[in-house]
């Protein structure tokens, strides 16, 4: 387990509260059990479904936009078109989803690849409609332009022109200091940086991802972003190096049952809100999905074997080295390791605790003695569970 | 032959084939960086430990135009080239994912900078390549102008038992490892002076190579994809000498006696105390123990006798305890 979780007070969800007040227009409305139905999440295209996941600083509340389809209506050999719907769930602390607590109708959420908070709690979308990809402000309600910060994608140096075509899976936009990071898997499986997008936009940076495909991003603050990615990676990127700074893993993935990690960053309380969408329930086609909380720091995992680094000599002070991390590799530092000898023992420990420091790596002294033999040191390492 | 201090009982994950291995040392990881093309051809990037604990770190990699080519680079500088153009790039490779923007546009004949067998180091400007057989290469980072070849006269083999990389080992110093020979040769690419030639324990391991530069101790994982840890020590093998100046000294004369203690490619072997006897007791040695210096010389003085009777043949008899 690499993160640490802090609490999982939403999960399994029913979706009790997920009425469609937010959309009254299309008649969406019908009982609980239509909503969390395999029709909620699955769709044509890989992209709809529940998507866009944030958290939103002005309101407290965590929000999701989910696109679903209805399943087609046969009349004979007449099928009529699915209709597309779209809806806003909000979560405030611990109470469960509600309907659309930021209100207002949603705009045009087909054509959106991303709906991200970005700096000062602003809501920024991509958009990919008619072969061009735009990245801008909206009003957080009803999502539609709120003549702020806009930028095409074409006019943004280096941009990826698959992106533009296929749309990428995540902007995070910080207008406080100018940067924009958009993260896509289409084509190029990369992180792409730029600056000075109040002015004249610059080209930054790009770091590649190590990865399938990318879920979601998640805005941290003047420098720092989140990605949830296949196989439960979650991965912390300085946007403004860029670099990266953390990669770790979600617990207990598994590829089977879970569909995707959708992350957002709670700036209040300092923590990661993941939001689990689990297929439903084969049988009863009850919702899975849980939301979950993680402190952003890695979990002791495992303790490496200690490994002598001098030479094998009678009499001599052997270092041992050895890792402490978590299940992605991440350091875990500083932290105390035990040593001991199994006895009966020739030599003798010069050091009797090992502190692990730069990647997670630690030392002890073994002091061989005079006498040739075979000796086996032991590591120990305490880890405190998680709640 | 370096002294081999530990042998792995974990198995890394199976890679493919043996030449799509690339292992490098990440010094901020304290621990190696693995990419290979897995059994069903996915490119993964791995964490392995010296102990042979292996970690997944992706769920893909960008494939073998990247994660296989990655030279070796100054601590904090990991350099990665991309055969992808006819020109070669070259650039800081982060550690987890790839590169940055900074971008060095560097040209030499594409068959010389594959896979690991390349290094990197800006503060210096110079790239090294594994050239040819007998040969290493150094070309100016900034214009990839050649700077010198160095010849190391080394192997007459196929390409498969060239040198199979280079790693950093300290500021101007260099180790060339060969994942199939278990040759080694340390060399200062400022000087461009040969340190040390020397081998690893050639039995049982092939795939990958690697040198941790803050422990100081080279890592190979092996073709049970076991690692095995080997410390930049020789293994005494012979003794050159002793040796007596002059060599034949007269009655109640003196001599310095002189013996290098030699690994098996004659590596010089430091720091270890030997034993001095005389066979036959004539005459007296001024030491009856002593310890090489770094360059495995041990020094002693002999005392003829002063007895006629005691003329004569003597052995001077040196040992140590491996």
């Amino acid at each position: 387990m690499a993160l640490w979780p802090i609490g999982s007070p939403i999960g399994p969800m029913t979706w009790l509260y997920a009425t469609c007040e937010d959309y009254p227009g299309r008649g969406l409305c019908g009982p609980p059990e239509i909503l969390y139905s395999n029709r909620f999440t699955t769709g044509w295209g890989d992209w709809r479904g529940l998507i866009h996941f944030f958290y939103y600083r002005p309101s407290d509340c965590y929000v999701m936009h989910a696109l679903f389809d209805y399943e087609p209506w046969y009349i004979g050999y007449l099928i009529l078109d699915p209709e597309t719907g779209q809806r806003r769930y909000t979560w405030e602390q611990s109470i469960g989803p509600l309907p659309a607590a930021i209100g207002g109708s949603l705009w045009d959420m087909l054509s959106m690849k991303s709906i991200e908070a970005g700096a000062f709690g602003k809501v920024f979308i991509v958009r990919s409609f008619f072969f061009s990809t735009s990245i801008y402000e909206v009003d957080p309600a009803s999502l539609q332009y709120n003549d702020g910060w806009y930028v095409s994608c074409g006019d943004i140096p280096n941009y990826p022109s698959q992106w533009t075509f296929d749309g990428s899976d995540g902007a995070i936009v910080n207008l406080a200091d100018g940067y924009l990071a958009v993260a896509g898997t289409a084509l190029k499986k990369a992180v792409m940086c730029w600056k000075n997008i109040n002015t004249s936009i610059e080209f930054l940076g790009e770091i590649p991802l190590p990865f399938d495909a990318i879920y979601d991003v998640a805005y941290e603050d003047h420098q720092s972003m989140w990605i949830s990615a296949v196989g439960g990676y979650i991965m912390k990127v300085n946007y403004k190096e860029p670099r990266v700074e953390f990669l770790s893993k979600l617990p207990d993935v598994n590829e089977e049952e879970d569909r995707r990690y959708l992350i957002a960053w709670d700036g209040l309380r300092g923590r990661l809100a993941i939001f689990r969408q689990k297929w439903d329930d084969p049988v009863t086609g009850a919702c899975q999905c849980t939301l979950e909380f993680y402190r952003p720091i890695g979990k002791a995992d495992l303790l490496t074997d200690p490994v002598p680094v001098r030479s094998l000599r009678a009499g001599k002070q052997i270092p041992f080295i050895f890792h402490l991390v978590g299940d992605t590799g991440e350091p875990i530092s500083p932290y105390s390791v035990t040593a001991s000898l199994d006895s009966p023992a020739e030599g003798s420990l010069s050091t009797k605790t090992g502190r692990t420091g730069a990647g997670g790596m630690g030392t002890v002294e073994y002091q061989a003695s005079l006498v040739t033999g075979d000796e086996t040191i032991r590591l120990e390492a305490d880890i405190e569970d998680g709640e | 032959m370096l002294e081999k201090v530990f042998t792995g009982n974990k198995q890394i994950a199976q890679p493919q084939t043996n030449a799509s291995v690339c292992l490098r040392y990440f010094r901020a990881w304290r621990a190696f960086h693995c990419a290979y093309v897995t059994a069903d051809f996915d490119y993964a990037i791995r964490k392995v430990f010296h102990d042979g604990t292996c970690i997944n770190m992706s769920t893909d990699h960008r494939g073998a135009d990247s994660g296989l080519n990655i030279a070796g680079g100054t601590p904090g500088r990991y350099i990665h080239n991309s055969p992808a153009e006819w020109a070669y790039t070259v650039f800081p490779f982060d550690e987890f994912t790839g590169d940055k923007n900074i971008q060095k546009s560097f040209s030499v004949s594409p068959n010389t900078l594959i896979n690991a067998r390349s290094l990197v180091d800006p503060a210096h400007d110079i790239v090294l390549t594994v050239y040819s057989n007998a040969s290493i290469r150094a070309y100016k980072l900034s214009d990839a102008s050649l700077l010198w070849t160095l010849t190391h006269n080394w192997y007459s083999g196929t390409y498969d038992n060239w040198y199979h990389s280079i790693h950093w080992v300290r500021d101007g110093e260099a180790v060339l490892i060969s994942s199939s020979s278990g040759k080694v040769t340390f060399f200062n690419y400022l000087s461009q002076d040969i340190i040390l030639k020397t081998m690893i324990d050639g039995s049982n391991w092939a795939q990958a190579t690697a040198y941790d530069s803050v422990n100081h101790v080279i890592v190979a994982i092996g073709t049970d994809l076991k690692t095995r840890v080997f410390v930049p020590v020789a293994v005494p093998h012979h003794f050159d000498g002793p040796t007596l100046n002059p060599s034949s000294p007269e009655q109640y004369g003196h001599a310095n006696v002189t013996a290098q203690l030699l690994g098996d490619q004659n590596e010089p072997c430091a720091d270890w105390w030997v034993h001095w006897r005389l066979l036959n007791g004539k005459g007296w040695l001024r030491d009856y123990v002593g310890q090489t210096d770094k360059n495995g010389y041990v020094y002693n003085y002999y005392y003829s006798p002063t007895l006629e009777s005691q003329l004569g043949s003597e052995r001077i008899y040196v040992e140590v305890i491996v």
